[in-house]
């Protein structure tokens, strides 16, 4: 859902910039808590993941397509904060070497693919996991759910900018309609691709799942004793 | 599966994807750019002042080959996100690790053992 340059008018285009610069300013202070040693790796790892799935366009409807957002991935695999910055750099690499999403509206395809994803993928994703029994099994679920409902809110978002800035004059309610219509089918694409990807990691390395990391059991103590030695 | 070993896989997957999937991607509009097209939101839209690049539309200029070229593409892009994300994220992570480590730890304040490690 890449916003090309020309769909929104300079203001309203300027203004998401703005919210976008101070977006990752938040998010550069916020990733700070969820960065570990091992983690700078990951990121990488994540947004270079992020990158080659959107790649992948699925067809949706007949004559139309959809690709993986991620940012409800990235969130669940190493946080909300830093996902949103592994999908902001995806989105700048796409723009400025790629010719994917205007350079005007790179302000607006940040907020609405790096935020709102993450955010509402994320928060999404901790919903269900209170639902859910407390074990791994219920992780790719509610990733499931999450990237889901992500997706439309993201198309939602999108519908807010067009009518606050849009460069033509539609009635609103049908390009809401319309807009967030196709976003509900590409978000079922979003979610099985989020899903399962999730659930490969929580089979090989659930540790590694910032967003299970309080389902992983601790441990049992051990008591062990050690026999005299014999002399 | 060790991290590196883990880092390694993860991103063989990502070029299997980059490189050898992204040639068969749909090639139908995207589905934003498919509802501009039928309610005419897209009255305005401009080409991408960056649509000359070399990679332009996930197709590498320097090569023939339509297959090879999307691989091409997809991979250098990959490799781009990997370096950009990890470095950032290496910088941020030291940034904090510089603040932690600044000095002894206060006198009245227990000793981490875990950080400090044994005396």
């Amino acid at each position: 859902m890449h916003v090309p340059d020309g769909f929104l008018d300079a203001p309203t285009s300027m203004a998401a910039g703005a919210v976008a610069i101070v977006g990752i300013g938040c998010c550069l202070a916020g990733s700070r808590r969820e960065l570990t040693e091992r983690s700078a790796p990951l990121a990488g790892l994540v947004a270079a993941f992020v990158f080659a799935a959107q790649m992948l366009n699925f067809p949706v409807a007949s004559g139309t397509s959809g690709h993986l957002l991620g940012g409800a991935l990235a969130a669940i695999l190493i946080g909300p904060w830093t996902g949103a910055i592994c999908v902001t750099v995806v989105l700048i690499v796409q723009s400025l070497l790629f010719a994917d999403g205007g350079l005007t509206a790179l302000g607006v395809n940040v907020t609405l693919m790096a935020f709102v994803t993450s955010a509402v993928g994320y928060g999404g994703f901790r919903l269900m996991l209170t639902m859910l029994p407390r074990t791994l099994h219920s992780v790719p679920i509610a990733a499931f759910v999450g990237a889901f409902i992500s997706v439309p809110m993201a198309a939602l978002g999108f519908v807010g900018f067009y009518a606050v800035g849009g460069t033509t004059h539609l009635p609103i309610g049908n390009v809401a309609v319309a807009v967030v219509g196709i976003h509900v089918l590409i978000g079922f694409g979003e979610a099985v691709i989020t899903g399962l990807t999730v659930g490969s990691v929580i089979a090989v390395r659930p540790d590694l799942v910032y967003g299970a990391r309080r389902l992983i059991p601790a441990p049992a103590l051990q008591v062990r004793s050690v026999e005299p030695r014999s002399s | 599966m060790r991290s590196r070993g883990f880092v390694l896989v993860g991103l063989l997957a990502t070029i299997l994807l980059a490189g050898g999937f992204g040639y068969w991607a749909s090639d139908s509009p995207d589905g934003l750019n498919r509802v501009a097209m039928d309610k005419g939101f897209n009255a305005h839209e401009r080409a991408p002042v960056t649509s000359n690049s070399p990679m332009a539309g996930y197709e590498s200029t320097a090569v023939e080959d339509p297959w090879l070229s999307s691989a091409v593409a997809g991979v250098t892009g990959a490799a781009i996100c990997f370096a950009f994300a990890g470095v950032a994220a290496f910088a941020i992570r030291r940034k904090r690790g510089d603040l932690a480590s600044t000095g002894p730890p206060p006198a009245d304040q227990p000793r981490d053992l875990h950080r400090d490690g044994p005396r």
